[in-house]
């Protein structure tokens, strides 16, 4: 995804030459004068780098420029002008937050350079909001995502977790609701150091022998301690590992914190986990949420009554739905499934209920053309009305 | 803890009026001219700032500014100058990656104002290094060593491959190291959505059939988009798409690029994994590395000589002993394969354990049903 690029001048022969020769490196907009840039800002952002003319007729670049600091301050601001004096310039960086002070005429070379150094500022600016929000979380999505394939079961359902627990988080103004969003999609790696034949059981509910039952109930506790090491993970980590821990003091960690002392983000994971497999059985979210209102001793009532609202928000303009055959050719990444996909031998490869992403996609179409698939597939689209 | 200032002048009057002026608002070191100021870098660091004069005798300040992105990457680079033209701002930028120009003679608020935000810019340095390197590796780290045991021969040796870029990388003095340590580790990314009966032929070394050889091919291109929708992985992308590319410009994709057009972290991954792969295959170091000098069209000379300087000599014979599974240890190196009871490989020879391969290994010992002993190297 590269980064965005807004070129401020009014001399439109000027923006032609610049973005005849930088629109190959760069993805790049332009606009004829503060107002449209402000509004391009506004509209088409976010934008890394905003470079504009300083002699412009209304808004000149410094008074763009100071607003758009205002208005977008991780934009980095590069000025490009034909009558600078060393001290205005000199000026211009070092008080107005402006990056760099480049002068016309500038060659083509030096401005891909200061545009460079631009991206790499703005880079540096929104690194922690960018790294933990979107880099961080889209790597394990990837990396889960291929775990669903491997075990649909554990891992399926991770990113519709990912939303509904952020969206709680928010709801209930968490000050990172990114944590929740990455102990969702990590809640469940402690599985991989289960055995095959536990896993197996643990999904059909099968009986389970005390040795069993204990390494079940470690499986956050073991995610939780690999995941404390990680610095900055330490309240995802802290999340996961409460979150088979009823309101009521009961279940684990048996550490005999209860009710309000339990982290709110363990409260979250516990009610949208559970909400998720009542979810499966009881196939309607109302039914699903009426549920969980009355075990007042597992969860935090206010944690349920913010999923509640969180549904609610989610509800689409038009709820009704209807199933859609497709072929295999026509899935789409983001698509909802409305019923398994299987091998042409029965093999489950993906559960209903799964949003696709790419790795599901690439390696249906692996499948497909090894063995073949049964088609059509079932998939959820909202009836327009 | 305060950050601390490094001024560098020639000129002992203007060390002492700057001095006077700023002692109170920063933690200072002043160094009379570049001499003493790389010895204060290399002795008395880590500092957020560094203001060096450009006109000095002996050692310029662009000289050491220079050698400061060497030696301290994250302190922030100040020049000041009596006279600035074009030319020098430009080598300024380029070689010094200077963050602030200031003319002499230079008023103390001015000076004192881009000192604050250099030490701004060092800490935003910082934090995002801490991000890429800490927060963000350390979890990719961590989730493929546990899925290591799914696919040893390419997973599994993700976080060997790691270690050995961060040499190669070194040696030729490549940058950011981040982007091709994490496209180390995610290189096979593309080949989990292999279905499982082309994997068992891989392991098995059985003949592929054509379709079968497509999918493989395709492997790199599957990683790449798997990661390309990531923001700031885009690099990472690239050097994952590459990685099978030679120099000359065989292998795939089959898109025509070649040589320098190449990513240089693909280059560097291409030789690694080969020799990687080589080296386990032909149980030999030696031999690994006379089989790539046979292909070496499809390797950047440079990279492959580095790679000789590296690994051309004969690894000290490492000596193994026995270890029973209870008593591994993170960063103890397996000399030999881990096998299950049932004979599946789940770790390779040569991986340097970490966490999670410790829990999977020793903390739950129902789960893999290891062979025991292990055997680890000796030093």
């Amino acid at each position: 995804m590269p980064n965005k690029i807004l070129l401020v001048d009014d001399e439109s022969n000027v923006l032609e030459a610049y973005t005849r020769v930088l629109r190959r490196r760069f993805d790049l907009a332009v606009a004829p004068g503060g107002p449209e840039a402000l509004d391009a800002l506004a509209r088409g952002g976010p934008f890394a780098v905003i470079v504009s003319d300083q002699r412009m007729p209304g808004m000149d670049g410094v008074a763009l420029l100071g607003q758009a600091r205002e208005r977008f301050p991780d934009t980095t601001r590069i000025m490009l002008t034909g009558n600078a004096d060393q001290a205005t310039a000199m000026a211009a960086v070092n008080q107005g937050a402006i990056f760099r002070f480049l002068t016309k005429p500038c060659d083509s070379a030096m401005l891909a350079q200061a545009l460079d150094a631009g991206i790499r500022q703005y880079e540096l600016v929104t690194a922690e909001k960018q790294l933990l929000e979107q880099t961080l979380k889209g790597t394990l999505e990837v990396l889960v995502e291929l775990l669903s394939i491997l075990d649909p079961i554990s891992f399926g359902r991770a990113q519709t977790m990912a939303e509904l627990a952020e969206a709680v988080a928010r709801d209930l103004a968490m000050p990172a609701p990114w944590v929740l969003g990455i102990a969702s999609i990590l809640s469940q790696i402690g599985i991989l150091t289960v055995p095959d034949t536990l896993v197996s059981k643990l999904h059909t509910g099968g009986f389970l022998n005390s040795s069993e039952r204990e390494i079940a109930n470690r499986v956050p506790e073991i995610g939780a301690n690999l995941l404390k090491r990680i610095p900055r993970l330490e309240q995802v980590a802290e999340a996961i590992y409460y979150m088979n821990k009823n309101y009521n003091g009961t279940g684990f960690p048996a550490d005999g914190c209860k009710g309000p002392d339990i982290p709110l983000g363990g409260r979250i994971l516990r009610v949208a986990a559970d909400y998720l497999n009542l979810l499966a059985s009881k196939g309607e979210p109302k039914l699903a949420v009426a549920e969980m209102e009355f075990r007042t001793s597992w969860y935090d009532l206010a944690v349920v009554r913010s999923l509640a609202r969180v549904l609610k928000a989610m509800e689409p303009v038009t709820p009704e739905t209807e199933l859609r055959e497709v072929g295999l050719k026509d899935l789409r990444h983001g698509q909802l499934l409305g019923s398994d996909i299987e091998t042409a031998s029965g093999l489950l490869l993906v559960p209903a209920g799964t949003r696709l992403g790419l790795t599901h996609l690439e390696k249906l179409r692996n499948f497909a053309r090894l063995g073949g698939i049964r088609e059509p597939i079932n998939v959820v689209t909202h009836l327009i009305t | 803890m305060a950050e601390k200032v490094l001024l560098v002048d020639d000129d002992e009057l203007m060390l002492r009026s700057y001095h006077r002026t700023l002692h109170r608002k920063f933690k200072l070191e002043v160094a009379m001219g570049g001499v003493q100021a790389l010895q204060a870098l290399e002795r008395h660091g880590p500092f957020a700032v560094i203001v060096a004069d450009m006109r000095m005798p002996g050692l310029s300040g662009l000289d050491v500014l220079q050698e400061a992105v060497r030696l301290a990457p994250e302190t922030t680079r100040i020049m000041l100058t009596g006279d600035l033209d074009l030319h020098t701002a430009m080598d300024a930028v380029n070689q010094g990656r200077v963050f602030r120009f200031l003319t002499k003679p230079c008023r103390p608020e001015d000076l004192e104002a881009a000192i604050q935000a250099g030490i701004r810019q060092h800490q935003l340095m910082i934090a995002e290094q801490e991000l890429l390197q800490q927060t963000l590796m350390g979890s990719l780290q961590m989730l493929t060593d546990l899925l290591s045991p799914l696919d040893p021969e390419a997973l599994g040796q993700g976080r060997m491959l790691r270690d050995r870029a961060v040499l190669l990388a070194r040696a030729l003095r490549f940058e950011p190291e981040w982007d091709l340590e994490t496209a180390a580790l995610l290189l096979p990314i593309g080949r989990i959505a292999l279905p499982p009966e082309l994997l068992a032929k891989l392991k098995a070394g059985a003949p592929l059939d054509p379709r079968e050889r497509t999918l493989l091919d395709q492997v790199p291109e599957t990683g790449a988009q798997l990661l390309d929708n990531i923001p700031r992985l885009h690099e990472v992308a690239r050097i994952v798409r590459y990685h099978a590319k030679g120099y000359d410009g065989s292998g795939h994709p089959a898109d025509g690029v070649a040589a320098e057009a190449l990513p240089m972290g693909a280059r560097i991954l291409k030789a690694l994994n080969d020799f990687t792969h080589l080296e386990r295959a032909r149980r030999s170091r030696k031999v690994a590395l006379e089989e790539l000098a046979l292909h070496c069209g499809q390797y950047d000379p440079r990279v492959l000589e580095a790679l000789y300087a590296q690994f051309g000599t004969p690894a000290a014979a490492a000596v193994e002993r026995a270890c029973p599974v209870a008593e591994l240890r993170e960063g103890m190196i397996l000399a030999r394969d881990v096998h299950t009871l049932n004979g599946r490989p789940v770790l390779v020879a040569g991986l340097k354990l970490g966490p999670a391969h410790l829990v999977l290994l020793r903390d739950v010992v129902e789960i893999l049903d290891l062979q025991e002993p292990v055997y680890v190297s000796h030093d």
